[in-house]
């Protein structure tokens, strides 16, 4: 896989992510959110296992089901802080503070990890920060700072939890690890769910559209975009990766521009917001382009 | 290249491991498919159906049988999910016309198999599809007009070419690296010897 495909395989992704919205709309608004992640998850991971059992089989081992054990949890953990901050935040600033990774990655990277980064990324750091700032309310109300707050924690989680798939997925097989990584998250979520109060569980109304729904989210989130992230990231950094998902506010900005209600979430095209998102792609765009390639190769190749 | 094309069509139904092949991957069509029964884009009429990314991984990976599978997995779709309609066959004509086209242009304007490895490729890749979404509409809508005057065929014009456009381009192009990486599946290839023996084999092998 060279350096395009990867891009173009995680720019998929990126949109798959983006579809979702469309996919949970179909949920009942009765369903809690754990149920959802509980039979997303479970549904994809028997979906894998059932398809690829020789694959998953031949791969599977005591080490990589323990290293996968602390992914599940970050998992799990960054899902929960994304879905908990929603509710503060209005749709148009999730959108940009989701990019608050982009920054948090190399600052994480540096300290921990005592890695040496090109200028270029913390000018692209620099960039989508001031791309999100730009999409804040700069007066602070009490719902932003804590939906700010709980979203800052959902970077860092995720930074890291990038960071470890990243190092985990260039020598695992991308389906048994996706496989491991949907169980543990599934079997998690169904225990936060089941334990509380077995009765919701089990008189809870599993409506057709919920069950077409989740099975939708299984294959195109759980299984489709999963399976090509784990697999993409053996050819990446999780700096490009990250830097790549930061694109996310251009394609919902042009999903909700070009596409039929249906398809697309509500995203206001005002000035402020496609000026906020043009200098998170920018920004973006800056951290991911390999800039000595781009030396040794004017015209573009390397990159 | 078209007589060949068509020599392949006949090879579906005569050769066995072409019809294994085909059964496989209209099963894999189906399990994809039927979950997304629920998502309507015009009430009764259309559905969104990412099977649609299927169109161009079928047709550049494996031509005639995949230009088969997408006919014969859009109409049983249509039987098992109840949603049969008077435009059903236009629908399963275009399904079946589109990867073939999409083949015939890459082939005809590229040259080589299938590969994304290049802005170039990637370009004529993004071109074709975006034609294979038109002709789509130019084969569906004039019978979805004739048999139901009431619907806006505008809309439904730019739904369909939106929706096929987006898939063609979204997951399709991804899927079709993924496979090629992983399972290193190369791109059908009409004048390969060693299809064409086995194609041949298969015919003797059933006389």
């Amino acid at each position: 896989m060279n350096r395009l495909q990867a891009n173009l395989c995680l720019l998929t992704v990126v949109i798959c992510w983006a579809f979702e919205v469309m996919l949970q709309k179909n949920v009942p608004s009765y369903v809690p959110v754990i149920a959802v992640m509980t039979f997303n998850n479970l549904i994809g991971c028997t979906i894998l296992a059932v398809v690829f059992w020789k694959r998953i089989r031949e791969h599977l081992n005591k080490k990589l089901c323990l290293s996968v054990l602390p992914l599940g949890v970050l998992n799990l953990l960054y899902n929960y802080l994304n879905f908990s901050a929603i509710r503060y935040l209005s749709p148009d600033v999730c959108t940009f503070v989701n990019t608050l990774t982009v920054v948090l990655m190399p600052i994480i990277l540096f300290i921990f990890f005592k890695e040496k980064l090109q200028w270029q990324v913390w000018l692209g750091a620099v960039l989508v920060l001031a791309g999100i700032v730009g999409s804040l309310d700069l007066s602070f109300p009490k719902e932003q700072t804590i939906g700010l707050a709980l979203m800052g924690a959902y970077a860092v989680a995720w930074a890291v939890y990038l960071i470890m798939l990243n190092k985990l997925a260039k020598d695992a097989d991308a389906i048994t690890l996706t496989t491991l990584i949907l169980g543990t998250v599934g079997g998690m979520c169904l225990i936060g769910w089941v334990a509380p109060n077995p009765q919701a569980a089990l008189h809870m109304e599993y409506s057709r559209a919920f069950l077409a729904s989740a099975f939708a989210d299984a294959y195109f989130i759980c299984v489709f975009a999963t399976v090509l992230n784990v697999y993409t990231q053996k050819y990446v950094s999780s700096l490009d990766a990250v830097a790549l998902y930061s694109m996310q506010p251009a394609v919902v900005l042009i999903m909700a521009a070009t596409l039929p209600p249906v398809l697309a979430q509500k995203i206001g095209l005002t000035l402020v917001n496609v000026g906020c998102c043009a200098l998170i792609t920018i920004g973006a765009i800056i951290c991911q382009v390999d800039w000595d390639a781009l030396k040794k190769h004017p015209s573009g190749e390397g990159a | 290249m078209l007589k060949k094309i068509c020599l392949r069509l006949w090879h579906v139904i005569t050769v066995p491991a072409q019809r294994r092949l085909f059964f496989k991957l209209l099963v894999i069509y189906l399990v994809i498919a039927i979950p997304f029964k629920t998502l309507e884009l015009l009430p009764n009429l259309a559905h969104i159906r990412p099977n649609s990314a299927l169109i161009p991984v079928y047709g550049f990976l494996y031509g005639p049988v995949g230009a088969w599978v997408n006919s014969w997995g859009s109409f049983l779709y249509d039987i098992i999910t109840n949603s049969l309609t008077k435009s059903t066959v236009a629908g399963n004509v275009a399904n079946f016309i589109i990867p073939l086209f999409m083949y015939y242009m890459w082939r005809h304007f590229v040259g080589t198999r299938f590969q994304l490895t290049c802005w170039r490729e990637l370009g004529w890749y993004c071109l074709i599809s975006i034609l294979g979404a038109l002709l789509k509409v130019l084969l569906i809508a004039p019978v979805v007009e004739f048999f139901y005057p009431s619907v806006n065929v505008e809309t439904f014009e730019i739904a369909v070419a939106a929706t096929e456009i987006v898939f063609y381009l979204v997951p399709g192009i991804a899927i079709l690296i993924l496979l090629q990486n992983m399972y290193g599946l190369q791109g059908f290839d009409v004048d390969d010897p060693e299809e064409a023996t086995v194609a041949a084999d298969g015919m003797a092998e059933e006389k």
